[in-house]
């Protein structure tokens, strides 16, 4: 009985979050604009979208717990068919691996391309703050201070990707031009005596702004042009262009092939709407090749219009009824009325 | 050649491999297909849930969780102030946590709130999708079935082509009606006149879906006797 009760209190709980989960998107549909954003929902919509994304995004690993326990068990105990199992755990385990590492390796690169467009983004920054007098350290101070930094985030520059053993390419010629651009800039400063932001000020501002962002963009291109050479990227490149996407491809290729084999002996001409079924196929295939002008100059017009007319308006009739359908399924799965079994007890 | 170079090589090497190894399952499941087909599930599973990671949890959730949104300049300003609201996001995320519950023999049940949860917003999120998207679609469908040019001329082809748009979507709605009975019906005897009209529709959809397959069976039997054969050729210095 009692543990009948906790069943029933469960199952209740499960509804309860189900109806949850709804109500927040459907509020969101029903209420009016003005509503919305009265209550201050329209700028918290994106967080909160992306909240119950992270809800689904937690799943993540239910996927690899699976495949690496059924495929794990099956090398271990070198059941039949290990060695697929093998390829399997390789393949999933390797792109892991790699593509941890390339990210790793565009975080630091950002991370470096990010001091860069610091020296534009505080240039900008001290601008906007002046003209809008809103409170800040002294403007000869923070004058100084972007000086200091752009100069010691040059030095670094020339340690790093400028110095002399690196090899040379247009993409660093453009970049040594970018740096040298921005140490000229840096090393003029205005005589700033006020406060107040003077003309001259402003537009030295922008121009180490403009510098810094040319600079930024340089070290980007740069950058990219690095990291095609990596290993990392090449492993990379290895198992996502020359395995996954031409596997990928290869598969839907072959689905070509059983859907005309499978068509040639299940499609029997033996009825008017048989044959209506295969006049449209026909003319939809020699209407996109070369073979149907061939045949008839109206061929690619009528498949146009094959595609438009009768094939538009019977297909957006399928999708109006399975449109309804879903919106009666949708209801029923958010009150909990389809899935009452999924919330109630097993047995 | 420069090592980028001999890894392009390599790559269109394994891809040709794969490729050939795939297609010949036309002839017979064999192990060099399965084996194949295994490597490709494992580099499909490992590689999205690190796209869930890079591209969405750590820019969008963990970054600004942490702060790493925010840059300071120079002379100890931030470029914008930290919001602590965006740890709210753990909220969420120990929510979905639940998910693992699933393994657990005796609180399972709480993997089911967090499924339940995500089935109620998909359930209210396909309702606002219909009342967004569909009704729209439906609106758009009852085209004007006279029309009339700038000058005031009729225009008869666009006329036709809206006749038939309107009666095919009518014809084959109804063909799908079965809420009442349509025996001696007009609804009843309209109903046949839907299947033909649905058959060219599937006709339609054959012919497209066939001629999209062909073309990238096209492009992989290109690709294997221009790309895979040129690198095999230069690899193995076969001339």
């Amino acid at each position: 009985m009692e543990v009948r009760q906790a069943a029933d209190r469960r199952a209740q709980i499960i509804r309860l979050f189900t109806l949850l989960g709804g109500v927040y998107f459907f509020a969101y549909f029903l209420l009016p604009e003005s509503a919305i954003e009265a209550i201050g929902l329209k700028e918290r919509q994106e967080p909160i979208s992306n909240g119950f994304i992270a809800i689904g995004a937690m799943a993540i690993g239910l996927g690899l717990l699976n495949l690496v326990s059924a495929h794990g068990s099956r090398l271990a105990f070198r059941k039949k068919g290990w060695v697929y199992s093998l390829a399997l755990l390789s393949g999933l385990f390797s792109m892991i691996v790699v593509t941890a590492l390339q990210w790793r390796q565009s975080l630091g690169a950002t991370a470096e391309l990010r001091k860069i467009q610091v020296v534009s983004d505080f240039a900008q920054r001290i601008s906007q703050d002046a003209e809008g007098q809103k409170p800040a350290p002294p403007l000869s101070t923070r004058i100084e201070a972007l000086q200091r930094y752009a100069s010691e985030q040059l030095s670094a520059l020339d340690v790093g990707a400028l110095s002399p053993g690196t090899s040379d390419s247009p993409l660093r010629g453009e970049l040594r031009q970018s740096a040298q651009a921005l140490r000229e800039k840096i090393s003029v400063a205005p005589a700033e005596s006020g406060e107040a932001l003077t003309p001259p000020t402003k537009e030295w501002l922008e121009a180490v702004a403009k510098a810094g962002s040319k600079l930024g963009a340089a070290l980007s291109a740069y950058q990219r042009e690095l990291a095609s050479g990596t290993t990392v990227q090449q492993l990379y490149s290895l198992l996502y262009e020359g395995v996954f996407t031409q596997l990928g491809a290869a598969m839907f290729a072959l689905l070509g092939v059983y859907i005309a084999s499978a068509a040639f002996r299940a499609f029997r001409i033996r009825t008017v709407e048989s044959a209506l079924m295969m006049t449209a196929a026909l003319v939809v295939m020699l209407g996109q090749i070369s073979l149907g002008r061939m045949v008839s100059d109206q061929l690619p017009e009528l498949r146009q219009w094959l595609l438009e007319v009768p094939n538009s308006a019977a297909f957006r009739a399928i999708r109006l009824g399975a449109a309804v359908a879903g919106l009666m399924l949708a209801i029923r799965m958010w009150l909990s009325i389809e899935s009452r079994s999924f919330s109630s007890r097993k047995k | 050649m420069g090592s980028s170079g001999t890894w392009q090589l390599y790559s269109v090497l394994v891809g040709g491999l794969g490729t050939l190894a795939i297609f010949s399952f036309l002839i017979k499941e064999n192990p060099l297909y399965r084996f194949f087909e295994h490597l490709f599930i494992g580099i499909a599973a490992g590689l999205g849930p690190m796209l869930v990671i890079r591209d969405f949890l750590w820019p969008t959730i963990l970054a600004p969780m942490f702060g790493d949104n925010v840059t300071a300049f120079p002379d100890g300003t931030l470029s914008e102030p930290y919001q602590p609201l965006y740890l709210l996001y753990i909220v969420p995320m120990l929510f979905g946590c639940l998910y693992y519950f699933i393994y657990s023999r005796r609180n399972a049940w709480l993997a089911k709130i967090v499924i339940g949860f995500t089935l109620g917003a998909s359930g209210a999120l396909a309702i606002r999708g219909f009342f967004g998207e569909v009704l729209p679609q439906i609106f758009g469908s009852f085209k004007p079935l006279v029309v009339l040019s700038e000058a005031g001329g009729f225009e008869i082809v666009e006329s036709l082509n809206n006749i038939i748009f309107v009666a095919t979507l009518l014809l084959v709605l109804n063909y799908f009606f079965f809420t009442f009975g349509r025996e001696g019906s007009v609804q009843g005897k309209a109903a046949p006149l839907g299947r033909p009209l649905l058959m060219v529709c599937f006709g339609a959809f054959f012919g497209s879906t066939v001629m999209a397959r062909l073309a990238l069976l096209v492009e992989r039997v290109q690709f294997i006797s221009d790309d895979w054969l040129s690198a095999v050729r230069v690899l193995f210095g076969l001339g």
